[in-house]
């Protein structure tokens, strides 16, 4: 009877006490591994989803520039819409314009026709978000841009967040990169290559940045972006070796955190470097009648 | 009654403990299989982006695309010289296969891990259609990617 009310010897007790700290320990360590695992994977999934499904549009949108619908130049809604007027806005890239938080990054401007009476006008942008000095790619797009009733219905639409560096490169057939094609808002990059050079061409004289719209045969980007929170238990240095001269030079990123991904896509801009113009009724290329792609 | 009352032995916890502790590591290895899984991921993507890439390049120069095919990029990164355009699209293809030059990390290149199964091959099928084609095989040789274009 004595023995059954005794309890727990001494050794018992120092026995359990050691295996329940071990226990403990170990449920603690697990936790943290847990939860920095937890971490890292949302981050790059987050990283992953949001260049893929931005870069989908992107390049999309690319392949698309510089298509005009073959009725569009009768019946569009916008005025004073001419060959020479529509290939200017066919696509314009400033180097170093809005350049985000290391001042290297490009702005995009593309355009193109869905329809006879519809032209999308689309930018692409870094701007700073107003509670951090964080960047983030900004879409704007119009809808008619030329037109009295023009509707822009992207307005600073956050297309892809921290971004950390946006290049565009342009290159001619010849794979020689193509500076500069730009027509209106350039960067010093473009002003420094002539691009106010003025150029005799079939549509009349343009300046030099205007011309080149035509030669633009593959557009480059590099898109690097910055995981929202830090992932790393130690800081490490980054260097960002994007783009190619005379574009950008190399951004030294101090030691930090975060996790950083560069991604890269190559886009034949089929309808700037050779106008197809495809007919609606017969499903051909008109290019042979039109004069437009001659 | 007093064997109901004795509790668990020290044997009994430690059996217990042991099974608890193999959970924790199957899961903790459960989690280091997820982060690389993610790392997969993110190379597929980059991976999907740079099969376009070639892709691309090939409908781009359509007079000249059965130039294109035969590139065959294995770890080691070749060194042509870039005379006309076909080859310095090969060039590129090797180059960004590699992600040369995209970013360094600690003064270090972030390259993708690569095994001798890892081939990076094109194809181009001349006759009524001429027809392009890659063939990417990473994680040594498991993980394959086709992709397809008529060209002209």
């Amino acid at each position: 009877m004595r023995s059954k009310n005794s309890g727990f010897t001494l050794a018992e007790v120092l026995v359990a006490t050691v295996i329940g700290i071990i226990s403990i320990a170990a449920a603690f360590a697990s936790y943290n591994y847990f939860n920095k695992s937890y971490k890292s994977i949302s981050q790059k999934a987050y990283i992953n989803n949001t260049a893929r499904e931005a870069l989908s549009i992107l390049t999309k949108e690319l392949r698309n520039t510089g298509y005009v619908d073959p009725n569009y130049l009768a019946n569009s809604p916008e005025s004073n819409r001419t060959e020479r007027t529509v290939r200017m806005d066919f696509i314009s890239v400033s180097s170093k314009r809005f350049g985000g938080k290391y001042g290297q990054s490009d702005y995009l401007q593309l355009w193109y026709t869905n329809s006879a009476k519809e032209s999308h006008y689309i930018v692409y942008m870094l701007q700073k978000y107003q509670d951090s000095n964080d960047y983030y790619l900004a879409k704007y797009a119009t809808l008619n841009r030329h037109a009295s009733n023009a509707n822009m219905y992207m307005r600073n639409e956050l297309f892809i967040p921290y971004v950390e560096d946006f290049q565009v490169i342009l290159k001619d057939k010849e794979g020689k990169i193509l500076v500069p094609v730009c027509d209106s808002g350039c960067g010093s990059v473009e002003d420094s290559q002539g691009r106010l050079t003025v150029v005799n061409t079939k549509y009349g004289q343009l300046t030099k940045g205007q011309a080149n719209v035509d030669l633009v045969h593959t557009a480059e980007i590099y898109l690097t972006l910055r995981s929202p929170k830090e992932v790393y238990a130690k800081a490490k240095p980054t260097k960002i070796i994007n783009g190619e001269a005379p574009h950008g030079s190399n951004i030294d990123i101090p030691a930090d955190k975060y996790h950083r991904e560069t991604f890269f896509v190559s886009v034949h801009t089929r309808n700037l470097a050779k106008h197809v113009a495809i007919s609606e009724q017969t499903g051909t290329s008109i290019g042979e009648s039109s004069s437009y792609n001659k | 009654m007093a064997k109901s009352n004795k509790g668990i032995s020290i044997i009994e916890s430690l059996v217990c403990i042991v099974i608890i502790g193999i959970g924790f590591i199957a899961i903790m290895q459960l989690s280091a299989f997820s982060i690389n899984s993610m790392d997969r991921a993110t190379e597929r993507n980059k991976l999907n982006y740079l099969s376009e890439m070639v892709m691309e390049d090939m409908i781009g120069d359509p007079d000249n695309v059965s130039k294109y095919g035969n590139f065959t990029k294995t770890c080691s990164s070749g060194n042509q010289s870039a005379s006309d355009l076909h080859t310095r699209m090969k060039k590129k293809w090797d180059d960004m296969l590699q992600q040369k030059n995209l970013m360094k990390i600690d003064n270090k290149d972030r390259i993708p891990s690569c095994d001798s199964y890892d081939t990076k091959k094109t194809f181009v099928n001349t006759g009524a259609n001429t027809t392009g084609r890659v063939n990417f095989f990473t994680g040594k040789g498991k993980r394959k990617k086709y992709l397809g274009v008529v060209v002209k």
